[in-house]
């Protein structure tokens, strides 16, 4: 009863504190005006967040069936890698990758390069411990059954456990790819020429930041949102198959 | 081939033969001969290592003494033998462990397709007669989770068959199973024991055992206690862990 009174008040109250001369002020059209830029930009991000996401989940998928390896210090140099990588800010690895590596192996990077690079290992390191999660949900009996069936090794991993690991999986890998996908901003540091890059570079000759700034969020929020729907539908369609 | 009785040419020959997990001793030297052809089913209280006979007899454990062979090949041995006896060894779960993920067909062609290199086409023609021979053909495209336990168990059976076996072993192959399934899976490996297959067979169902097998083994606390031919074993052992066994489950 008294809760959409609540509701109004507290919406009137911050009304009466917006700058609605500022808000009025928007001028959303310096968007339109540089279109193509910005879906170029777009572009961009969208291949990083794939490789990201293809090279990524092969990567984690070697590492993590390495980490199920009966020889101990190969699973620790992938406990170490998955570890360094996962527990340390991307914007540190990439200044690493981009201004430090050169320095000791003498090779140069472009700053797309060393974004690629940067942004595909750190997925490797979040996608192994998401398939290793996936293996090991596979129930024991499965393996059993490929032992005991004498499957050679390549045939059990592709054929008999990774199957079942991949659809278990495929939440967390929707939801990883997304935060990849919005994770590409912090590229901009490198001045890749993704969204957030020129998004920026906009900015700067416009002056108009809320307005570029704002609309890109739409557009983060909108991919981002198809992506989780439509792979969501994909995982649906493929349990409904085998039911 | 009565029980201790050493065979010219078993098919299956332990000797000394233990398992450990940590400290706990599993199987404590076991030896045992079975003959080609030869049914024996393997009775005993829960934790007396049956399954474990089974898994180190498929080389699905390694063993930490002792020698296993099945047919000339040696256990511990390289990477190959342990191919070779499960080639050689068919193994059929309690839980069944189909491949939930491929239909009753690729369940059945995968393993002769992937690890015998047989074409296609032959494994094709190889699961339509297994699956026709377990009485299920008909279900031939449908994937495990339609099936009732019961089918499942006989899918799975025919999968172990499609390898082309010398010798099977079955794990409590009806303890999962709903009661009046029971049947149709008993009459399954009754069929096979008929066709003259070597088979060791972990089960509860006495009257099955009495009926199939040609010898039974009382393990318990990772020992064989008992190894006699059935009739004697039902009829005429004195060894009272066995006799109150047999009176608690019969
Ligand atoms: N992988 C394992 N790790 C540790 N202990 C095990 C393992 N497998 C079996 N055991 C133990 O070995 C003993 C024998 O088990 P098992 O062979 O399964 O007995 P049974 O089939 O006769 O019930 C049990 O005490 C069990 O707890
Ligand atoms: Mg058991």
């Amino acid at each position: 009863m008294w809760f959409p009174i609540v509701l109004l008040g507290v919406i009137g109250f911050a009304a009466y504190f917006l700058n609605w001369n500022l808000l009025l002020s928007l001028d959303f059209s310096v968007v339109w005006e540089y279109r193509m830029v910005l879906l170029k930009g777009l572009m961009l991000t969208l291949a990083l967040t794939a490789c990201a996401a293809v090279l990524g989940l092969f990567a984690g998928t070697v590492l993590a069936i390495a980490s199920q390896s009966g020889f101990a210090p190969l699973r620790w140099i992938v406990t170490a890698f998955v570890e360094i990588w996962r527990n340390t800010p991307l914007l540190v690895q990439l200044i690493w990758i981009h201004f430090a590596l050169p320095l000791v192996t003498g090779i140069n990077t472009t700053a797309l390069e060393s974004g690629v690079i940067g942004i595909t290992l750190q997925a490797s390191a979040y996608f192994t411990e998401i398939v290793r999660a996936g293996i090991e949900s596979v129930p024991k009996g499965q393996w059993e059954a490929a032992y005991s069936l004498a499957l050679p090794a390549r045939i059990r991993w592709t054929r008999v456990i990774l199957p079942p690991a991949l659809r278990t999986m495929i939440p967390p890998l929707v939801n990883l790819t997304i935060s990849f996908f919005k994770g590409t901003a912090i590229l901009s540091i490198l001045h890749v020429s993704e969204l957030m890059t020129v998004t920026n570079r906009i900015s700067n000759v416009t002056f108009k930041p809320v307005e570029l700034f704002s609309s890109i969020a739409v557009i983060y929020f909108v991919v981002g949102y198809l992506m989780s729907k439509g792979t969501l539908r994909v995982e649906y369609y493929l349990q409904k198959r085998e039911r | 081939m009565s029980a201790g009785q050493a065979a010219e040419n078993p098919f299956i020959h332990c000797r000394g033969v233990s398992k450990y997990f940590g400290n706990f001793k599993a199987l404590d030297e076991i030896s045992i001969d079975i003959e080609a052809g030869e049914i024996v089913c393997i009775v005993g209280p829960s934790g007396g290592g049956k399954s474990t006979l089974l898994r180190v007899l498929n080389a699905l454990e390694p063993i930490d003494s002792g020698e296993i062979q099945i047919d000339q090949i040696k256990l511990p041995g390289s990477r190959k033998d342990v191919e070779d006896i499960r080639r050689e060894v068919g193994m059929v779960f309690q839980q069944f462990n189909l491949f939930e993920h491929m239909s009753i067909r690729e369940n059945v062609t995968f393993a002769p397709r992937m690890s015998r290199k047989m074409s296609t086409e032959n494994a094709n023609e190889l699961a339509e007669n297994l699956l026709r021979r377990v009485g299920i053909a008909e279900q031939i495209a449908k994937y495990p989770n339609h099936l009732s336990g019961g089918q499942q168990q006989r899918v799975a059976i025919a999968r172990a068959l499609a390898m082309q076996p010398k010798a099977m072993l079955f794990d409590e192959p009806t303890s999962a199973l709903d009661p009046e399934m029971v049947a149709e899976v008993l009459d399954v490996i009754r069929e096979l024991a008929e066709s003259g297959m070597t088979m060791l067979i972990v089960t509860h169902e006495m009257g099955f055992a009495k009926e199939v097998s040609d010898r039974m083994l009382y393990m318990s606390g990772g020992r064989i206690i008992v190894d006699s031919e059935t009739q004697e074993f039902f009829q005429s052992v004195d060894n009272s862990d066995l006799n109150q066994f047999l009176s608690k489950i019969l």
